[in-house]
């Protein structure tokens, strides 16, 4: 790679957005987005200024993603092949910098465009918040503590009853945030890692559904206790079924004074009989967090793994664009990017026929093969977009959770700069093979 | 120049195409149009080949040949004895391609500075090389700072001749450069191309404008119908033995036409034509506009 002609792409790859009013035409939209929005929305966050706040971050930031994700991509589609079609590029092929050199000089000039809209988008939203929930947005955001995997294997063992293959279905339902039963007089516990610094104190998140999927509370426990079996517990609260479900407390930090770790155990105690189950996510039902860091630092992290989805983006326009003509390159970037987004839902099953509900003939060789294709397809879109996806960015930050700073290095590694370097070689070499006629 | 791929071997011809082929196909592979059938040329060091031919005669096809924008069907071409997708190649060619499709929201300087880091060059040397050039095609001034979009063609093109020239190119080519120009600009560039040529460059100039054609290359190549049809140094190629010899006289007074008529008619000639000595309309035009005002009338 040349680094004198990826800097010429560079800068031209800059330029050639602003010039030609591409970013003129995204700043009122983009200002819409962060702006205008909050400004209409009144209800959709939730109550009290935790819920103005929630509003104030998620919508807007939300909207502005969404507009940048479309511009980049289809920018992206029409630099290189809109270059080619109208024959702009057949001097830079004549030139010695490789078609690595060029792809890279686009891409990079197009995601330095990206960072910086985005980094006035999150400027805006950070003034709005600030200005709608002025208290809130002073708070701490909630950084959650990690759960013990290898308790969750034990967990899953004590579900499955010795059976190893009902174990293993258990330990995929608990990863996969599936809601799981917790029958009356039974128990679900979770086990949490502990800061080496404790805080002033932790807080416990709890919700449940009820057995009919409402979210609706149950009779019973919430207890926090240290992982060492018949040690009294550090807290313990009633839960009754007259709430909705959902349960907050604050838990001081010195109760955990000498542990590395700490259960939180849900106990169902309605009457077997007459009782209702509850469902609990593993995931998601149970949360401990603890304050850590400010609403600035939280939207950098955010902004750092919207970025890097923002360049993978880029990148696949980018590559689109150097192997089909401007209108087909934005269709095929655009069907990949919605299939990217499809292979996260539950929609695209596993791909195994049997799960055709209805379907009464066992399936054939060819809906097999086809379904065992299909799921990896599915699973390797996953896979690209796992790091962004895991992060959570978007989610996060309107729920006052600290975005983990490993998942937003990950999400920049490999969505940001690994993924679209791949991107960019196989570009390039469709780029070295094409003929300019 | 200061280029990071300057380290490929001197010497031998810049252009070096045996027996090319080009077929044009269809989205399903079918053969449509044969563009070149069967095309060999060869350029050495300071050569001015002209390609000649109708529309359609496969000339910018070659032309895309050699520069690796296009395989051909068959045959090989070596650029200074390499393929030309090799960038030590490519980095001593300089191309002008038949329609000059620039950037538009780029000026003439900034097109001229990216093109210099595609060739690797530093900026200081960019910047002095891309200010030398466009003084030498006559866009220095307000013109250097312009969008391209704004530009004719005619402008557009000379900025597109400077970019051609940036990296100081052995081999230099010339798809219809004078496109566009006006009679002062088609001057400038023969003059530039015959300069090119004695300096010891290759060019390859490709038109289908005959004068042009004649007044600057050393070498011409003739195609038709995407084969050589005729080949070869130009003042032999355009002789026609047997048909008599022209002399260029100057200095005879007037009075003394018709005896010098006579001798030439005792001695065997059977016509001799005479007329006065005339200058090209080109030359002509270009001194009028060169001429004070009120001098002309």
């Amino acid at each position: 790679m040349k680094l004198r002609a990826v800097a010429a792409a560079f800068r031209l790859g800059v330029r050639a957005p602003l010039r030609s009013r591409l970013v003129l035409a995204l700043l009122p939209l983009l200002a819409a987005a962060a702006v205008a929005l909050p400004l209409h929305l009144h209800s959709a966050g939730g109550e009290g200024e935790e819920g103005a706040l929630r509003m104030a971050l998620s919508w807007p930031l939300g909207a502005a993603f969404a507009v940048l994700a479309a511009a980049t991509l289809w920018a992206g589609s029409a630099a290189v092949a809109g270059e080619i079609e109208r024959k702009r590029f057949v001097s830079d092929a004549v030139s010695p910098a490789g078609a690595f050199s060029l792809w890279c000089g686009r891409w990079l000039g197009l995601v330095a465009i990206d960072a910086a809209l985005l980094a006035s988008v999150l400027a805006a939203v950070f003034c709005i918040a600030r200005l709608r929930a002025p208290e809130a947005a002073r708070l701490p955001v909630r950084v959650p503590l990690e759960r013990d995997a290898a308790y969750d294997r034990e967990i899953a063992a004590l579900l499955g009853g010795g059976d190893a293959e009902l174990a293993a279905a258990a330990l995929a339902d608990m990863r996969s945030g599936a809601y799981m039963p917790v029958s009356p007089g039974e128990a679900r516990a979770w086990r949490f890692k502990l800061p080496r610094r404790l805080p002033e104190s932790v807080r416990l998140d709890f919700s449940c559904l009820s057995a009919y999927g409402m979210a609706q509370g149950v009779d019973g426990a919430l207890a926090v206790r240290p992982p060492v079996p018949g040690s009294p517990d550090l807290a313990r609260h009633p839960l009754s079924k007259d709430g909705d479900g959902t349960f907050r407390i604050e838990i001081p930090g010195s109760a955990f004074a000498g542990l590395r770790e700490a259960d939180v155990v849900f106990e169902n105690a309605e009457d077997p009989e007459t009782g209702a189950g509850a469902l609990v996510s593993h995931p998601d039902s149970v949360r401990l967090t603890v304050p850590g860091g400010g609403l600035a630092g939280n939207l950098v992290r955010a902004g750092a793994v919207l970025l890097a989805a923002l360049s993978l983006l880029a990148a696949l326009g980018l590559a689109c664009g150097c192997a089909f003509s401007p209108p087909v390159a934005a269709f095929v970037a655009t069907g990949l990017a919605l299939a990217v987004v499809a292979s996260g839902s539950g929609a695209w099953t596993d791909g195994d026929p049997g799960h055709d509900h209805g379907a009464k003939a066992p399936p054939s060789a060819a809906e097999v093969a086809l379904g065992r294709v299909s799921s990896g397809a599915a699973a390797a879109l996953r896979g690209i977009v796992a790091p962004v996806r895991d992060a959570d960015a978007l989610g996060r930050v309107g729920d006052g959770v600290a975005v983990s700073p490993r998942a937003a290095v990950r999400a920049v590694a490999e969505c940001g700069v690994l993924f679209p370097l791949l991107l960019g070689l196989a570009a390039a070499c469709t780029l070295s093979r094409r003929e300019f006629p | 120049m200061d280029s990071e791929t300057d380290t490929a071997p001197r010497g031998g011809a810049a252009l070096e195409a045996e027996n090319l082929h080009k077929t044009f196909r269809d989205f399903w592979g079918r053969a449509r149009t044969e563009a070149v059938r069967g095309v060999s040329l060869r350029a050495g060091s300071g050569e001015v080949l002209g390609i000649l031919g109708p529309n359609g005669s496969g000339k910018s096809t070659t032309i895309k040949m050699a520069l690796g924008l296009l395989k051909p069907t068959s045959g090989s071409v070596r650029l200074f004895g390499l393929p030309p997708s090799d960038a030590r190649a490519k980095a001593r060619v300089g191309y002008l391609p038949e329609l000059s499709h620039l950037h538009p929201f780029l000026t003439p300087r900034e097109t001229l500075l990216y093109a210099a880091g595609l060739f690797g060059m530093p900026r200081r040397t960019a910047g002095a090389r891309a200010a030398d050039l466009l003084k030498r095609v006559g866009l220095d001034g307000a013109a250097a700072d312009r969008r391209v979009g704004e530009f004719s063609k005619g402008m557009a093109r000379r900025v597109g001749l400077a970019r051609a020239l940036l990296n100081d190119p052995e081999l230099v080519v010339l798809d219809e450069p004078t496109s566009g120009l006006d009679p002062v600009g088609r001057r400038e560039v023969k003059d530039l191309v015959k300069a090119l040529g004695g300096e010891g460059r290759t060019v390859l100039l490709s038109s289908h404008l005959l004068s042009e054609v004649q007044d600057v290359c050393t070498r011409v190549a003739v195609l038709v119908r995407g084969r050589i049809r005729a080949e070869g140094a130009l003042p032999g190629l355009l002789e026609t033995p047997g048909e008599g010899v022209r002399f260029d006289v100057s200095g005879l007074a007037p009075e003394k036409v018709g005896e010098a008529r006579a001798a030439l008619f005792a001695l065997g000639a059977s016509s001799v034509e005479e007329s006065p000595r005339t200058i090209p309309l080109e030359d002509f035009f270009l001194s009028l506009l060169r001429a004070p005002e009120d001098a002309a009338q």
